[in-house]
């Protein structure tokens, strides 16, 4: 067992933060952070495919429309593989967004982020998983 | 009808999104002054060339990112660009650049006089 992330007899809950905007990135990686959750920032979609077959973080939490790979195409990327299929992912989208966000929410996304949010309701939603 | 202008830098608005930390709004800021005028540079070649889904992906991201963090007048400018390049209505997206970037110049000016301890 990996115990950098152990604290207190807590494992820490390990979040992938995926989206192409520097400040976006930063502001989630910081403040969950801050609130005592692991944080891997990462640009694109594509990326979390790949760090997905070396680790698998609890929760995702993504924007949906990213240059090179972007949330939909992450979404089915995890759903084919058995190992992926069932980690949470809640998106990140602009009111702008409808279109692909129904989309997503066809292939079963469940939870959604409007921006620009509190970041603290990204916190909630995150306790509300239990996570 | 009687709208108001949104604000260059509309401090409350970004505190309330970074729940009221102002030291954490401050450093994402002067995050944004470093990476935003790469991302300018880089829409007004766009602009330039016509390139439309360069355009609606950079005014997309720079609209997200100044809403963030209280910008609020150039995320409205960078909204209304990628509105109308995704109607393929790319006739002024050189002029919207430049205001875009004019709008820019005025947050930095905007957030670098902000008395941050004030504020908090």
């Amino acid at each position: 067992m990996n115990t950098e992330y152990i604290q207190a007899g807590k494992r820490r809950t390990y979040i992938f933060v995926v989206d192409d905007d520097p400040i976006m990135r930063a502001s989630l990686d910081k403040y969950l952070t801050g609130k005592g959750r692991r944080v891997k920032a990462i640009r694109d979609g594509y990326d979390v495919l790949v760090d997905l077959e070396k680790e698998k973080p609890d929760l995702i939490v993504s924007d949906i429309r990213m240059e090179k790979l972007d949330g939909i195409s992450l979404l089915k990327g995890m759903q084919n593989r058995i190992e992926t299929a069932r980690i949470p992912v809640i998106f990140m989208s602009a009111h702008a967004d409808d279109e692909i966000m129904n989309q997503a929410k066809d292939l079963g996304a469940k939870f959604f982020l409007i921006k620009p949010f509190p970041l603290s309701s990204v916190l909630e939603l995150i306790e509300k998983m239990g996570l | 009808m009687n709208q108001e202008q949104p604000k260059t830098f509309d401090f409350r608005h970004g505190v309330e999104i970074f729940e009221n930390d102002a030291d954490l709004l401050r450093e994402i800021v002067e995050l944004f002054l470093k990476e935003t005028p790469a991302e300018l540079e880089a829409l007004e070649s766009a602009a330039e060339g016509g390139a439309i889904e360069d355009i609606i992906t950079i005014s997309h991201r720079l609209a997200g990112s100044s809403a963030m963090i209280g910008a609020l007048r150039l995320s409205g400018l960078a909204r209304a660009l990628e509105m109308k390049a995704k109607e393929e209505d790319i006739t002024e997206a050189g002029d919207d650049a430049l205001r875009i970037k004019e709008e820019f110049e005025n947050f930095r000016g905007a957030a670098g006089s902000f008395d941050w301890d004030a504020g908090k």
